[in-house]
């Protein structure tokens, strides 16, 4: 079966680097450019793994995170952000929550993107 | 009478200015950390992308085309631009030595990174920068953004007393006994010329401001050094300065 994973991120470079990453493996990859868009997308879909930015117009990725929270509690979301000390008192509170979620630092090679993939999929953490 | 009063105000008001001076001065360097991380922060996107878009060409690229070594530069330049951002971050996040945390770390891996953020001045002066570290130092516990900055002004220092001579060398010397790291930092010639320092802030003040910064600087590398439980000593000689500084292996564990 077919694993579903889902990149928001309002940066095309970042969309687009994932989009090639999973070039021609068995993973399908859908992207959004908003937290509103991806969150609209996985009700409809329901990935099995989110890579979700931080610092997003709108509705930034801690925002988006609780809302994705409150329709999916189980999918993997990993946060992929530059900006997490900036965050880390929203991210802080979110954990306190009981709110479950990873953090990445950016920049991620296509190796780093794909072993985590691999890892969070089939069960063991890799990365 | 009149004029042990006017002596009283004088002199206070001359340190008030100064204090001024240098509040404002520390302010613009502070707004200027703040507006480099924001720069920082923001390459990290692109160069994702740049990375990722090199490495997919790769892959679909055969081996023996005359692209593949090319692409293969893209590769190693971005992880290297990858890098110095990620050193340009760790140095622009330093807002408070006192607040930050102490962690276990090499003192080595922090003069690699200093050199690289200065590399282009280094090559730019013409200076020979030679090391001997010590194989198996260590891990020591310290705040790290401190020692970056100590090693930074050191280093900066250092470039500044070797400008205007003809032997341009620094050396640095690390070894460890027991219960210190020693640390060298040494140069050749004997006085400092403030050029370095003075193309650093020539936006925001004088020549004597810029020699007021020169001494801060080595008052706050005095002050980390301090705050790691260690001790620091400067030693001016015809030819050559030398900054030497010991770094107990266990006493940063205490706050």
């Amino acid at each position: 079966m077919t694993r579903k994973i889902l990149v928001i991120d309002d940066d095309m470079a970042v969309r687009k680097s994932f989009i090639l990453a999973f070039e021609g493996t068995d993973y399908q990859v859908d992207v959004a450019e908003s937290g509103m868009k991806g969150i609209k997308m996985h009700h409809h879909v329901s990935y099995d793994l989110i890579f979700l930015d931080l610092k997003m117009s709108e509705l930034n990725g801690v925002e988006t995170l609780r809302k994705l929270r409150k329709i999916d509690p189980v999918v993997p979301i990993y946060i992929i952000t530059s900006f997490h000390e900036e965050f880390f008192d929203q991210l802080k509170d979110t954990e306190n929550e009981g709110i479950d979620f990873q953090v990445l630092r950016k920049p991620l090679s296509r190796d780093q993107i794909l072993l985590i993939t691999q890892g969070v999929l089939k069960g063991a953490v890799a990365y | 009478m009149k004029k042990r009063i006017s002596k009283k105000i004088t002199i206070p008001k001359k340190q008030l200015n100064a204090s001024q001076v240098q509040l404002l001065h520390s302010n613009r360097i502070h707004t200027l950390g703040l507006i480099a991380a924001g720069v920082v922060h923001e390459l990290n996107n692109p160069m994702m992308g740049i990375l990722n878009f090199a490495q997919y060409c790769l892959l679909h690229t055969p081996e023996n085309d005359k692209r593949y070594p090319v692409l293969q530069d893209i590769e190693r330049t971005t992880n290297r631009c990858i890098q110095i951002v990620q050193h340009l971050l760790s140095v622009s996040r330093i807002e408070s030595i006192e607040d930050e945390p102490f962690v276990k770390g090499k003192i080595d891996s922090i003069i690699h990174m200093v050199l690289q953020l200065l590399s282009y001045t280094i090559i730019k002066q013409h200076v020979t920068v030679s090391q001997s570290i010590e194989d198996n130092l260590p891990d020591i516990h310290f705040r790290r953004g401190g020692i970056q900055q100590l090693v930074f002004n050191l280093i900066l220092i250092a470039l500044d007393v070797v400008r205007n001579i003809e032997k341009k060398e620094i050396h640095i010397h690390i070894n460890k006994n027991e219960i210190t790291i020693q640390m060298i930092i040494a140069c050749t010639g004997s006085r400092i010329t403030f050029e370095n320092t003075r193309r650093q802030f020539n936006s925001f003040g004088s020549s004597e401001m810029i020699e007021k910064e020169v001494n801060l600087r080595l008052s706050v590398c005095q002050s980390i050094v301090q705050m790691h439980g260690g001790d620091m000593s400067i030693e001016h000689k015809s030819n050559c300065t030398q900054f030497t500084i010991l770094l107990p292996v266990k006493q940063g564990e205490k706050k």
